[in-house]
């Protein structure tokens, strides 16, 4: 396999995690994004997490491994909180199926309306904005890490077109 | 090959976790759980967002209409951000007293001792 360079990757992580959290906080909007595209952003989520994960998956891994041997605290806290998170994604997505208007019936599915599945996925919703800035507070310093880099890596590219245009220029 | 082998085990998982809340949902466990918890009531957050938009009407019960679209419905968003706004910023408070303390702790003190007069 095609070994990808450290900034490529924390940029194509930076890029999916951004695309997530936006879209996390369309489809937290039902209002504004309309039923239908609130239930179509929530399946598409489920794919954009699988993502996610497929992209941290030497860190589960390795986490897994040593779960219960020698592994930071911090590590371990990490690990149950997104462990904790990926319950509540799956249970706002199968609540949301639960409840589907759109999407099910549009596969000739009927869902049931209503009743402890609404309950389950508002719920699930709460927790998960909750998980999600712990999850995203834990992860600040990687944040603000690769964000410095992907514009340190722009500015000098940059500079250096101005420098190779500005002679020509003049 | 690996990349849809890894994929089909999250799926997996997810599908194991589904499972379990749809015997538990069906069982009426998570009824019981739902109506005696004393924390966190569901929907507090959205239905606190739609309170505050002024968007609920008498008549629409407590969750108002999901199918009213537009740039309104946007304000669902603000309570959300809030939230996370406020979790990160304590992050990012604990992450740069983390960071001076470890600058602190690297740095070389300022005024180094007296050599040890000899005798």
């Amino acid at each position: 396999m095609k070994q990808i360079p450290q900034t490529n990757r924390t940029t194509q992580n930076l890029v999916v995690d951004i695309g997530i959290f936006l879209a996390f906080l369309v489809a937290l909007a039902p209002r504004f994004s309309g039923i239908a595209i609130h239930e179509w952003l929530g399946i598409a989520f489920g794919a954009a997490i699988i993502t996610h994960l497929l992209l941290h998956w030497q860190w589960i891994v390795a986490v897994t491994r040593r779960f219960f041997s020698a592994t930071a605290w911090s590590a371990r806290i990490n690990y149950m909180l997104n462990a904790l998170l990926f319950v509540a994604v799956t249970t706002i997505i199968l609540s949301g199926l639960m409840i589907s208007e759109e999407v099910l019936p549009l596969l000739g599915i009927t869902a049931s309306h209503g009743g402890i599945w609404k309950r389950l996925h508002s719920l699930a919703a709460d927790l998960t904005i909750i998980l999600t800035g712990i999850h995203l507070a834990l992860h600040w310093s990687w944040l603000v890490n690769a964000v410095r880099r992907l514009i340190a890596k722009r500015t000098p590219a940059r500079q250096s077109v101005n420098a190779v245009v500005t002679p020509k220029e003049a | 090959m690996k990349q849809i082998l890894r994929a089909a085990i999250i799926l997996a998982v997810a599908l194991v976790i589904a499972g379990v809340i749809y015997a538990l949902a069906q069982s009426g466990a998570a009824d019981t759980l739902l109506s005696s918890q004393g924390g966190l009531p569901a929907g507090m957050l959205q239905q606190a967002s739609e309170a505050s938009e002024g968007l609920l009407s008498a008549e629409s019960g407590a969750r108002g209409d999901h199918h009213e679209v537009g740039l309104a419905g946007a304000a669902q968003m603000v309570k959300p951000l809030l939230i996370m706004g406020g979790l990160l910023a304590i992050g990012a408070l604990v992450s740069t007293v983390k960071h001076k303390r470890r600058a602190n702790r690297s740095q070389p003190p300022r005024n180094p001792p007296a050599a040890a007069p000899t005798a």
